[in-house]
């Protein structure tokens, strides 16, 4: 194929409007979501000020509009932590809010503004998506949208959805759960509350406070999917018993433990104790998979492991009625054992 | 073929309409979606619009397709990308943690081969555990390290073969084309990925492409695709100027990432799987010049280094680097920095309008510069109309030996006119110890000579040998600066500064300077210090600056601006002899003294060191022809034998800087009037060539 220059763009430009035509679609856009799909979304999302302005915290962030009585999806933080709290609508309209409801667990709150037909996002239309998807954050990252102006919009992909919970000590926040890690940099100071949305502007994510990898210093652009805050959110609405907080049960009702294995660690006299397995008691499950006395524990379940407290840790959030992987350091070789599960025959549910 | 096994099954169609028509060029119809500058046709698009027709799931737009193919790309790579946890290190660095974070690595070979980039794997890390895809988990041993291009390559012991992906072909790479970076911190079982384009090729001296995906220690090691999957290259932490991985984390939301291109990875392969560790080669040579589009020409030539050894010279001009023309600094750094320790690099100079060619064979460190040492001092007020006088000939010194003596005048070397003290000095430091040089000598019975001499090595104790001469007051009209005592201020700096300059300053008579760096001392007491050191100034033509830190107790790095300045400014008003300023530190200062001399380029000759070792955390800079410090440590009898002070000489020494030491009567931070004498012969000795 031959390059031509303008004369080829041209082209292929009115090869676009062509093929729009050909699919009877006048509103089908090549490669970013239309204007009207912006314009939706960013209808539905609104300006919160509220407590702050101290100590470096910004007195505002972003909420969602959820109902046409004006029930607002937001984050809890301390811009919520005032009675004054003042909502700025996309027309520009103000409105004093009332917290309704907060759940920690899930850094969520629930506020109500005093309206009727308000644009909102259905709670029924919300998606989840893969990672490598295009994606829109939108918010009022830095409160650089005032008065009637529209909140900004960021454009990334999903990076990789990851548990918040599967990197214990490297974030410090209440919330343990998946959250969609997005490339782009979304959450800013004021973008808390913001929507994180797919090309077809359905809501996919709420967009986090910012927050920071304790190990390498770099901070992580994320929002939680919608999916996981919905049946909270929707007890919330209906003034229903709320569901369990999923994140409370993640330590099973019946974990494993060391005696369980037979193994014996080295005693634990170190701040960081290595692993070392100390002993294994002859006939028990650990020396029948093959442990050996001397072996260092690098890897419980999924787990990398470099204390003897980080075993025992690890050990507690294994579900003992499932087999136990092991991986251990035996001189320079590196070697996997299973232990079959112990509770089997206790109970079942 | 592989595009109809790595896009999933829905995507078929399209892509067969693709292959009939538009092969073997099949990135295209991905292209068009880019933007309007990418667009190449009308053809694939039509192609791209039949396919949505055919398939209701693209009716919307073309967005789909990109989607697919960049989903496409990342579940290839899948397998090839593989997360590696060092078991067991503990280090952190400037509060950046390093411990135990977990990195990328790339498959390279069948066998097991990996790489990595040196990010959070120094070279003591231990055992390193690679994590496969399928939650494989083997030991992943060090082969070789490319220091350069801030590469590791690994070997692990795999059963099967692992998957190598293909490498992007680098004549059809170009700016604006998709790129998706690919890591494996996040989690063991998934990668995480960014999307952006190519925002350039031939960064960082031609060993990077950049791109504006996100490049941050998630992603380190992991592999820069195309939207085809094939390997850009290994996204690594590089910087065009920067020294540390550091550098380049701070930048990892700028919209600036880099990475180094798989077809150079794929050269380098073969030495590291020899377990060849690489260097960046080092010529060994400082341009004249900070302008990036100045002449590249030769300001010095370190003595024993490639450059040396072959043929370069001071003056030289490059006009060609490995057969490229050479007309700025960048289009030099772009043939040297590429290269590794133990490579040619072929240049083309231009002396004395003649060209030569020149062949260096880079190295990995440079030996450490020595300065070589003639043994004389030269007479600064004397007046004569060519020539070096010479105030002072060293006992025991190459010049005594060859019976030059005081009052001699040095004419030539080599043949070269000697017309000032400078262009002796630079002379002399452009040759190394050992190097035989002849000198054209005027003698005081008005008989000149030729004296062939062996340089050597500076003496330690130079000093301390018997005194020189002063140097005779020169008569004539009183300065027009202040002299005595002074204040002198800088008005943007809150510090203020107590100086005295001797009455009997001549500026033909330059000064030396000591910056005395007191710590926590009242204005009484700076007072007391001025009168102590007085006549001794005045004796040795040695002007005296005791300044006081902007919060008035303690020094810190932010006050080395306002000392930089401080000499800037005495430089500009007085006839200063830059070889003869000393910073003067004692306990809290000493770190400050000497990392402020270190880096002042040249700015400060000497530090005298008020017994004070210097912190074993502080790095100390090799001599080098650009900037040599001579140490003077001052201690009392007890703490002349102590450790810290003997480590302090070894790690000075070690680095080829003169260390002498002078065991005072009094206490080192007020020594009596002959131990004060001392160090103001110590400093007069600075100007030794």
């Amino acid at each position: 194929m031959v390059r031509t220059g303008t004369g080829t763009r041209h082209t292929a430009r009115m090869s676009v409007l062509l093929a729009c035509w050909l699919l009877g679609n006048p509103t089908a856009w090549g490669d970013v979501p239309s204007p009207d799909v912006l314009r939706q979304v960013q209808s539905k999302v609104v300006k919160i000020y509220g407590a702050g302005g101290i100590r470096g915290l910004e007195p505002y962030q972003t909420g969602l509009l959820i109902s046409a009585e004006g029930h607002i999806l937001t984050v809890w933080s301390t811009v919520l932590d005032t009675v004054e709290i003042t909502v700025v609508l996309d027309d520009g309209s103000r409105h004093s809010a009332t917290l309704q409801d907060t759940d920690v667990s899930l850094e969520m709150a629930l506020l109500k503004i005093d309206a009727s037909d308000v644009p909102y996002f259905d709670l029924v239309e919300v998606a989840e998506v893969e990672t490598g998807t295009w994606v829109l954050a939108f918010s009022n990252l830095f409160g650089v949208a005032a008065g009637d102006e529209p909140v900004s919009v960021q454009h990334g992909c999903v990076s990789a959805r990851i548990d918040l919970d599967a990197r214990r000590g490297v974030f410090s926040t209440p919330y343990r759960g998946p959250v969609y890690v997005v490339d782009a940099i979304v959450n800013n100071p004021g973008a808390a509350g913001g929507a994180l949305t797919d090309y077809q502007g359905r809501l996919v994510g709420l967009l986090g406070k910012e927050l920071r990898d304790a190990r390498t210093s770099l901070w992580l652009n994320y929002a939680i999917p919608l999916t996981t805050l919905q049946p909270t959110l929707q007890a919330m609405l209906e003034g229903s018993a709320r569901p369990d907080n999923p994140f409370d049960q993640l330590r099973p009702a019946e974990p494993w433990d060391l005696p369980q294995t037979g193994i014996l660690l080295v005693p634990d006299v170190l701040d960081k104790t290595p692993p070392f397995v100390d002993a294994v008691a002859p006939e028990s499950p650990g020396r029948t998979a093959g442990l050996l006395p001397d072996d260092l524990i690098v890897y419980v379940g999924e787990e990398l492991v470099t204390s003897c407290q980080a075993v025992r840790e690890s050990l507690a959030m294994l579900d003992a009625r499932q087999p136990l992987r092991m991986t251990v350091m035996r001189g320079d070789e590196l070697r996997q054992y299973e232990i079959p599960p112990q509770a089997e025959n206790r109970t079942r549910e | 073929m592989k595009q109809a096994e790595l896009l999933s099954r829905e995507s078929i169609s399209h892509l067969e309409i693709d292959r009939m028509q538009f092969s073997p060029n099949r990135r295209k119809p991905f292209e068009i979606v880019l933007s309007a500058s990418a667009m190449h046709g009308l053809l694939p698009l039509l192609a791209a619009c039949l396919a949505s027709l055919a398939n209701p799931l693209y009716g919307q737009n073309l967005t789909p397709l990109e989607q697919e193919a960049i989903r496409a790309a990342v579940q290839e790579a899948d397998a090839s990308v593989v997360r590696l946890e060092p078991v067991g290190i503990t280090t952190a660095r400037e509060g950046v943690g390093l411990s135990l974070a977990p990195s990328t690595a790339l498959v390279v070979s069948a066998e097991g081969h990996l790489i990595s980039t040196t990010f959070g794997i120094p070279e003591d890390a231990g055992q390193v555990v690679a994590i496969f895809a399928d939650g494989t988990r083997t030991i992943a041993a060090e082969v070789a390290r490319d220091h350069s291009r801030r590469l590791v390559l690994w070997k692990t012991e795999s059963e099967s073969p692992l998957p190598v992906l293909p490498v992007a072909n680098p004549s059809e790479v170009h700016v604006g084309e998709w790129a998706i970076a690919v890591g494996r911190t996040y989690s063991a079982s998934h990668p995480s990925i960014s999307v952006g384009i190519v925002s350039a090729l031939n960064r960082v001296w031609g060993m990077a492409l950049q791109t504006d995906a996100k490049v941050s220690p998630v992603n380190y090691g992991g592999p820069l695709l195309d939207i085809e999957g094939r390997v850009l290259g290994i996204l690594a932490p590089l910087m065009p100027e920067g020294t540390d991985d550091l550098d380049a984390v701070r930048r990892y939301d700028a919209g600036v990432g880099f990475a180094v291109p798989m077809w150079q990875v794929r050269e380098l392969l073969s030495r590291l799987q020899k377990g060849e560790d690489l260097h960046a080669g080092v010529l060994g040579i400082a341009l004249v010049g900070r302008n990036p589009f100045g002449p590249v020409v030769i300001g010095a030539c370190q003595a024993g280094s490639p450059a040396a050894l072959a043929g370069l010279r001071q003056g030289d001009r490059i006009v060609a680097a490995e057969g490229q023309p050479i007309r700025f600094r960048s289009d030099f750094l772009y043939q040297l920095r590429p290269k590794y320790a133990g490579e040619e690099l072929r240049l083309t100079v231009e002396r004395e309008g003649e060209q030569i060619e020149i062949v260096a064979t880079l190295v990995e460190e440079l030996p450490p510069y020595e300065r070589p040492y003639l043994g004389i001092l030269p007479d600064l007020a004397a007046n004569v109309e060519s020539g070096v006088p010479v105030r002072y000939v060293f006992p025991g010194s190459p010049a005594q030996a060859a019976g030059i003596e005081p009052g001699s005048v040095i004419l030539q070397a080599d043949g070269q006119d000697i017309t000032s003290v400078e262009s002796l000095l630079a002379y002399v430091r452009s040759q190394w110890v050992g190097a035989k040089v002849t000198f054209r000598v005027e003698r005081s019975d008005a008989e000149s000579m030729e004296v062939e001499i062996t340089l050597q090595g500076l003496p330690q104790e130079l000093s301390l040998q018997p005194p020189p001469l002063l140097p005779e007051p020169v008569e004539g009209e009183a300065a027009e600066v202040a002299t005595g005592r002074i204040n002198p201020s800088l008005p943007e700096h809150p510090q203020t500064c107590l100086g005295y300059v001797p009455e009997a300053y001549d500026p033909r008579l330059p000064l030396g300077v000591m910056l005395w760096l007191a710590e926590g001392t009242s204005e009484q007491e700076r007072e007391a210090l001025l009168a102590a050191w007085q006549p001794v100034c005045d004796e040795f033509q040695t002007m005296l600056l005791v300044p006081s830190p902007e919060d008035g107790q303690d020094w810190s790095l932010e006050d080395a601006e306002y000392l930089q300045k401080l000499i800037e400014q005495t430089t500009q008003r007085y006839e200063i002899d830059s070889r003869r300023v000393v910073a003067v530190g004692s306990r809290k200062t000493a770190a400050l003294a000497f990392r402020w001399a270190a880096a002042s380029g040249g700015a400060v000759g000497g530090v005298v060191l008020l017994e004070a070792p210097l912190p074993a955390t502080l790095v100390i800079p090799p001599a080098s022809p650009e900037s040599d410090l001579s140490l003077l440590l001052v201690a009392s009898p007890a703490s002349n034998t102590a450790r810290p002070l003997i480590q302090t000489k070894q790690r000075l020494r070690e680095k080829k800087h003169p260390v002498a030491v002078l065991t005072t009567r009094g206490t080192p931070l007020d020594p009596e009037e002959a131990d004060r004498e001392a160090v103001l012969r110590w400093i007069d000795a600075l100007s030794r060539i």
